[in-house]
């Protein structure tokens, strides 16, 4: 049997057997994805209560707040209890929905009281029937003069005001009751809560079927279920996410193409605030000060987003939002695994008046997939890092709200981490380590017309590559950022006509003060040094509803680069149709751009070459152009997509684009030091670092343009309780185009095909889990590598392969505790097909020069009070 | 539907079974502590090699100091024994290159140093004593193999071992290496360079490095002696040929800058005891000391700073032909004839290689690149004056120097694969005998036997001769002193260079900040051309061991 069928035969197994335990678990009282779910209890428990029956649609309505906890849940049960003539249940829900401690709670504490006046009127009409006594007090659970939110004071409730009842017809005054009753409870909630809400791609909340961007969001229920712990294996069930781990500790992320070694089209935000590497232009994903404990939500934009959010949304946005402070319960998630992998994670929150926190402190650490030496070896130096880390953090994050009014909030707080990293660089960093602290402070205030932020972060690391040769260096550096980031946005929403107008304005400024040996120094030929960058930035966004069915959306930003010197503009346009509430058809059209990181427009390094005493200077400066400066990476946009969310049971969208890319910046061909720029005091010894330079090396705009067509299928389906299904395909076709005299080789190392399947599975008796399905084509890559005589680039064939990963987890003592084991790579052994190397058992690469990623497990154990 | 208060236990505790039964397998499965496997992915340095270390020690003047630092580096070549540069062998490049700077190694004694504020040069007075002084050097990776470390430093700052033009010692320099007479070196004898091993050796002669990889460690690098000559740089001036036909063969066209030589040419009189009679046979270049005086000053100044202003005559010595530290005329003499003995400065005459694309319309820096696979070098005759001075001169005593040097070229080469010894190696010779008709005809290989045996000694291969036509197309034309103090001439002052736009009619050839003068004498080639007689290399053709590889 070949490896493939093997393969096959494996997976066929593995989704059998995951389709029956999900009809098994059908006979049950199984529950599926918790959103869909209650926002179907939600919508008929409304229904029912509208028909005027309360007992079946307030059950409705509490399974929807067992599912999914929201206030206005909890508020229009209480609603419901008081026009079915439940008072005190009635007061008891009231009572829940003050406890979430919304801003509306002096409004309803007034109604509380007046129907504790009630239930004291009708008890005291009740006695007076029976034997006229003067009206009891009220219900006993409010001790007097202790007065927490959401209870009343006894003292309010004003026996003097209770009216006598009055002998009438039965029904005819319980009809009139129910009407005071409705008078002083008021309107129910309808609002549709369960409403998938993004706030990413028009920076405000919106459904996506409004949004002018795909938009794919993660939900908490898709993180726990899954059982990942890095974020960027939680993106690759995203259509279109290219996702690749190089090492343990370093994966790159970009989306519908154009993937690399530090990953740098991708912007990835933390709660709208930019985890952007200014220095190397990519994502840590592991030096985050949160992890995935703490997450709500992750919203992934697909399409370019400088229109918004300026350079470096190039391909896509990542929005990672955290839970809110104040929100859920302490509790505490710790697993191990093989190959000493550990994760651990602790949060509390809580939330006093308008006062709400969340504390959270982490550990992870993951080992690498491979290494590239074995212990024992004579003829190279390594460096102190512990040959077997990927990468480890530990980290803790505060966050905090003052609410000042229903309209004005300020969250503020900071995050730690103190991180080791084990990452592949560019040129000959190919096993290069980060050793340091990452911090970050900042403030965030949301009014009704106007939001501002404002955050400092801070990267302070020591690097150097893993090992070399005897007679080589280490690359022993300090690399540090400082970014200071502010931004404030004004908000309008208003109605001309038959228009309605909803505006965003911004401006924006950053700071980037960073230093790095490999960077211009002052000292080392380059007398201006590392500049620090002054960024700024201006935005406008208009979304214009023309009556309910069409909208559109007109974006535009321009951006201070300081390195151009010069403004970049990055204009966008959608019109979304929606045929039903629940439809939509979207076209778009947008650019973006990524500026130079720091790393490209200031490098100056010299590249000790295979011959010890020789070396490259790999420089941003070119020697051989006067005045030489790299231009943006440039992508043009069309995009067109249809989203159906029409049934409770199923959702799909499909998508089209075509991106033309341009500038791309890559790593020169290294040209020779002529006689002549010897003349003019170029080359020969370096007395710094104590080598002889032979060469230049440095970056250049790609003379060839990429055109890339592509599409994305997506379909989410909840066939049955219990039971929730995903699958998507997402097609890439890049077409390179070749400038004239161009001798570039050709690339593509972007995944014709990438298909991604799960099944998630949750149970009332505790048994929940999800096995995901992921496959990607063969790719080809054109990457330099450092040969005798030079650097040169190579073109590497990368085989398809396939990920399995399962999860499996049991929860106890009410929900509070859960068990689970995970496997990731499950397939590890004949994942890499076509592969002929000896190795082939490690498991298969994601990067020509990556880590054979292999099959790990871990268990965990996670509890909250 | 609702689950029910018993229905809810039966399953919670399948749940908790099937946990539990998989809770362990995570641990059993992969083992909790098992370490990362470990993998190389392609191209990527980390493949276990051979590596060399040890302590440099350097003993002769305080050093320079400039700009706030110590003049020149140590320079420490690594050669493959199969692969020495000249005169040993034939290897054009080192398998490795070491540098240990001046700010490092003379760090002990900075206070004995004075560093000019204006950063100008300051060099010790004549009279300043010695120091010795000492740091650690490494080198890696290496293939398996055997090697020699040769170095020098770089005294007066001017080595540069990515331009030809640059790439040797040059006088006040002082050389070394590791050697195995150290204490001899520093009284002036010729070094004997060790020979180190790295790696496990074979039984057909190869190393194999293990998977833990191969250290040296303790290799002693002493630099002691001081290079008194100049490097040899030079300018063809003349050239002479027979006036004699041979076998109805037209009389040669050639001047000093365009030097052809038939791919079938015929020595009109090959007398190995007639000096006098065989010289008019050969094709002779003069090669003079320095440059043309209308290049002199350009070629004295930046970015070239040769020695050519006054040029420094070339310096004649006998080789040691058998490397036995003995002068003697019975073993250190020419292949071609006992009477002639080997001088230095050698002449060699490599082949270049034709095949080369230039990268733009300006890039004539293929011009300089030798054939590499397989190599063709032509070895010239140097004559000192006339041939038969050459011979009658005792070599033992005296040293002279000239401002030329007469090159005879031999109608002959020598083809190997200096990668692989195991390779036989073709010398080609064009005819086996002059053409002086019988019965006074003389052989050309005198001792065919003798000459293969000299030319294995030298280069390690085993000789076969062939008697056809010479590859045709251009030769590099190289003087070596002994020291291994050498230059080339086709070379980068001749032409420009990719990334080095020409201007002026190709006279100047520019940087984006700077430009520099193209010196024409300095692109000059021997050219094997077009035979007289193409039936003869019909039917002598040259081998295909000859021949260039194929390129991928």
């Amino acid at each position: 049997m070949s490896i493939l069928h093997r393969h096959r035969s494996a997976l066929s197994s593995l989704v059998a057997s995951a389709l029956a335990l999900a009809a098994v678990l059908h006979g049950g009282d199984a529950l599926a994805d918790a959103r869909t779910e209650a926002r179907r209890h939600f919508k008929s428990g409304m229904q029912l209560v509208a028909q005027k029956r309360f007992v079946d649609g307030i059950r409705e309505l509490e399974k929807a707040y067992e599912i999914a906890p929201h206030p206005n849940v909890a508020f229009n049960i209480a609603q419901a209890q008081a026009e079915g003539g439940s008072l005190d249940l009635a007061v008891k829900a009231y009572k829940t929905y003050l406890a979430s401690d919304p801003p509306d709670r002096e409004e309803v504490q007034k109604i509380m009281v007046q129907l504790q006046e009630k239930i004291a009127a009708q008890k005291a009409a009740e006695q007076a029937a029976r034997e006229p006594k003067p009206p009891e007090p009220p219900p006993s659970d409010v001790k007097p003069g202790e007065v927490k939110p959401g209870e009343v004071k006894p003292a309010e409730v004003k026996p003097a005001e209770v009216k006598p009842s009055e002998p009438a017809n039965a029904a005819a005054q319980q009809e009139k009751d129910r009407q005071d009753t409705e008078k002083i409870v008021g309107q129910a909630r309808t609002e549709d809560i369960y409403q998938e809400t993004v706030v990413t791609a028009s920076r405000g909340a919106q459904s996506p079927l409004d949004s002018p961007n795909s938009t794919t969001i993660i939900t908490r229920q898709d993180i726990r279920l899954s059982g990942q712990t890095r974020i960027p294996e939680l993106l690759r069930r995203v259509a279109g996410m290219d996702v690749m781990q190089i090492t343990g500790g370093d994966s790159n992320v970009s989306m519908r193409g154009f993937n690399s070694r530090l990953a740098n089209k991708l912007l990835v935000l933390l709660d709208g605030r930019s985890v952007y590497n200014d220095i190397l232009g990519s994502t840590f994903w592991e030096t985050l000060t949160v992890d995935v404990d703490q997450i709500e939500r992750i919203e992934v934009v697909r399409g370019p987003g400088s229109a918004l959010y300026g350079a470096d949304a190039f391909a896509g946005v990542v929005n990672i939002i955290t839970i809110a402070p104040g929100e859920g319960k302490p509790g505490f998630h710790m697993g191990v695994g093989d190959h000493e992998q550990l994760y651990g994670s602790g949060w509390a929150s809580g939330r006093e008046g308008d006062f709400a926190y969340r504390a959270s402190v982490g550990y992870t650490r993951y080992p690498r997939w491979t290494r590239e030496f074995a212990d024992g070896r004579r003829d190279v130096v390594a460096s102190g890092f512990n040959q077997n880390l990927g990468a480890e953090n530990l980290r803790a994050d505060l966050r905090m709200t003052e609410r000042f009014d229903k309209n004005n909030t300020l969250t503020f707080g900071g995050g730690f981490a103190r991180v080791a990293l084990n990452l592949y660089g560019i040129g000959p960093f190919n096993d290069y380590q980060l050793t340091g602290n990452v911090l970050d402070v900042g403030a965030d205030y949301k009014g009704k017309y106007l939001n501002a932020r404002a955050y400092f972060s801070r990267l302070d690391t020591a690097s150097g590559v893993n090992y070399s040769y005897t007679g080589h260096t280490l690359y022993p550096s300090h690399p540090q950022q400082n970014v200071f980031n502010a931004e404030v946005e004004y908000i309008h929403d208003f109605t001309t006509g038959p228009l309605h107008h909803d505006i965003h304005a911004g401006l924006g400024y950053r700071l980037k003060d960073i230093s790095w040996e490999y960077l211009q120094q002052t000292s080392s030929g380059y007398p201006e040094g590392t500049p620090i960058e002054h960024h700024g930035s201006a935005y406008v966004q208009d979304t214009i509803k023309i009556g309910s069915k069409v909208s559109i959306v007109a974006s535009g930003r321009a951006d201070y680069v300081p390195y151009l010197k010069r403004l970049v503009g990055s204009p966008r346009g959608s019109v979304v149709i929606k045929p039903t509430d629940r439809q939509a058809v979207r076209f778009s059209g947008s650019t973006a751009f990524r500026t130079p990181s720091f790393l490209e427009s200031y490098l100056a390094l010299p590249i000790q070459l295979q011959l010890p005493g020789v070396e490259l200077t790999s420089a941003s400066k070119r020697e051989d152009v006067k005045d030489f400066i790299l231009q943006p990476e440039q992508i043009t946009s069309a995009e067109a997509s249809y989203l159906n969310q029409q049934s409770d049971f199923f959702e799909f969208e499909v998508t089209a684009y075509y991106n033309r890319v341009t500038n791309l910046i890559e790593l020169a061909v290294n040209r020779n030091v002529t006689l002549a720029e010897k003349a003019g005091g170029l080359g020969g010894f370096d007395t710094t670092t104590g080598r002889y330079n032979a060469a230049y090396g440095g970056w250049n705009n790609s003379a060839d343009v990429y055109n890339v067509f592509g599409g994305e299928l997506g379909l989410r389906t909840y066939p049955v309780e219990g039971l929730d299904l995903f699958a998507n395909y997402a097609i890439n076709y890049t077409q390179q185009q070749h400038a004239a005299g161009s001798t570039e080789l050709d690339d593509q190392r972007t995944s014709h095909h990438k298909i991604n399947f799960g099944v998630q599975v949750r149970t009332r008796f505790g048994l929940n889990g999800e096995i995901t399905f992921h496959y990607q084509s063969p790719q080809v890559w054109n990457e330099q590598v450092a040969r005798p005589t030079g650097i040169f680039y190579q073109q590497y064939n990368l085989p398809a392969y396939t990920l399995l990963n399962a999860r499996v987890g049991y929860r106890f003592l009410k929900d509070k505790a859960e068990i689970s084991a995970v496997v990731y790579n499950a397939l590890a052994e004949v994942s890499a097909i076509g592969d002929n190397d000896a190795s082939h058992g490690l498991g298969p690469q994601m990067h020509p020069f990556g880590n054979r990623v292999g099959r790990r497990l871990m268990g965990f154990f996670s509890y909250s009070l | 539907m609702a689950s029910t208060p018993s229905a809810a236990p039966s399953r919670r505790a399948l749940g908790a079974r099937l946990l539990l039964a998989l809770a362990p397998a995570w641990v059993t499965a992969g083992g909790a502590c098992a370490l990362p496997d470990v993998y190389l992915p392609p191209d990527q340095a980390g493949s276990p090699a051979g590596a060399l270390s040890g302590d440099l020690t350097y003993a002769g003047p305080l050093p320079c100091t400039e700009n706030g630092h110590v003049v020149g580096a140590a320079a420490l070549e690594i050669f493959d024994v199969k692969l020495l540069p000249p005169p040993e062998g034939l290897g054009t490049t080192a398998a490795s290159l070491a540098a240990v700077g001046g700010d490092v190694l003379f760090g002990g004694v900075v206070d004995r140093l004075t560093f000019k504020t204006d950063g100008t040069r300051w060099c010790p007075d004549a009279g300043t004593p010695p120091v010795t002084v000492s740091s650690p050097w490494g080198v890696g990776p290496l293939v398996g193999g055997l090697y020699e470390v040769r170095g020098f430093y770089d005294y007066d700052g001017n080595f540069d071992p990515t331009l030809s033009i640059a790439r040797t010692p040059t006088r006040g320099d002082i050389g070394g290496g590791a050697i195995d007479n150290a204490p001899q070196v520093l009284m002036g004898a010729a070094p004997v360079y060790r020979r180190i091993g790295l790696g496990a050796p074979q039984a057909n002669g190869a190393f194999t490095i293990p998977p833990e990889g191969s250290l040296v460690s303790g290799v002693a690098v002493t630099l002691g002696l001081s290079l008194p000559l100049d490097i040899p740089v030079f300018h063809a001036t003349d050239v002479h040929y027979s006036p004699i036909t041979c076998n109805g063969a037209p009389v040669l066209e050639s001047d000093a800058t365009h030097v052809v030589m038939p791919s079938d040419y015929m020595l009109p009189v090959f007398d190995p005891f007639a000096p006098d009679k065989t010289e008019p046979s050969l094709v002779r270049m003069t090669l003079t000391t320095g440059l043309p005086t209308a290049e002199q000053g350009a070629g004295a100044a930046s970015p070239f700073g040769l020695p050519v202003q006054p040029p420094s005559n070339f310096a004649f010595s006998w080789q040691d032909v058998n490397g036995d530290g003995m002068l003697d005329l019975g073993t250190d003499h020419v292949p071609d004839s006992a009477l002639i003995p080997s001088l230095f400065p050698l002449a060699i005459f490599a082949k270049l290689d034709d095949t080369y694309k230039p990268l733009t319309p300006d890039d004539h820096s293929g011009d300089l690149v030798p054939q590499a696979a397989p190599v063709v070098i032509l070895q010239g005759l140097t004559i000192y004056k006339d041939l038969t001075t050459t011979a009658s001169s005792d070599w033992s005593m005296t040293q002279p120097t000239r401002d030329s040097v007469i090159v005879g070229v031999r109608p002959a080469v020598l083809c190997l694969d200096p990668t692989d010894q195991t390779k036989v190696a073709k010398l080609v010779v064009t005819h086996d005998t002059d053409c002086v008709p019988a019965p006074a005809t003389h052989k050309v290989l005198t001792d065919e036997a003798g000459t293969k045996n000299a030319l294995k000694k030298q280069f390690g291969h085993d000789v076969e001769v062939v008697y056809a036509c010479l590859p045709e197309g251009r030769y590099a034309m190289n003087l070596v002193y002994g020291t291994g103090q050498a230059w080339t001439v086709p070379n980068e002052a001749g032409v420009c260079a990719h990334g080095e736009p020409s201007k002026d009619g190709n006279t100047t050839c520019t940087a984006a900040s700077a430009s520099r003068p193209v010196l024409p004498s300095q692109d000059v080639v021997l050219t094997i051309g077009k035979p007289v007689h193409p039936e003869y290399c019909a039917a002598h053709p040259v081998p295909a061991e000859c021949l260039p590889a194929p390129k991928k």
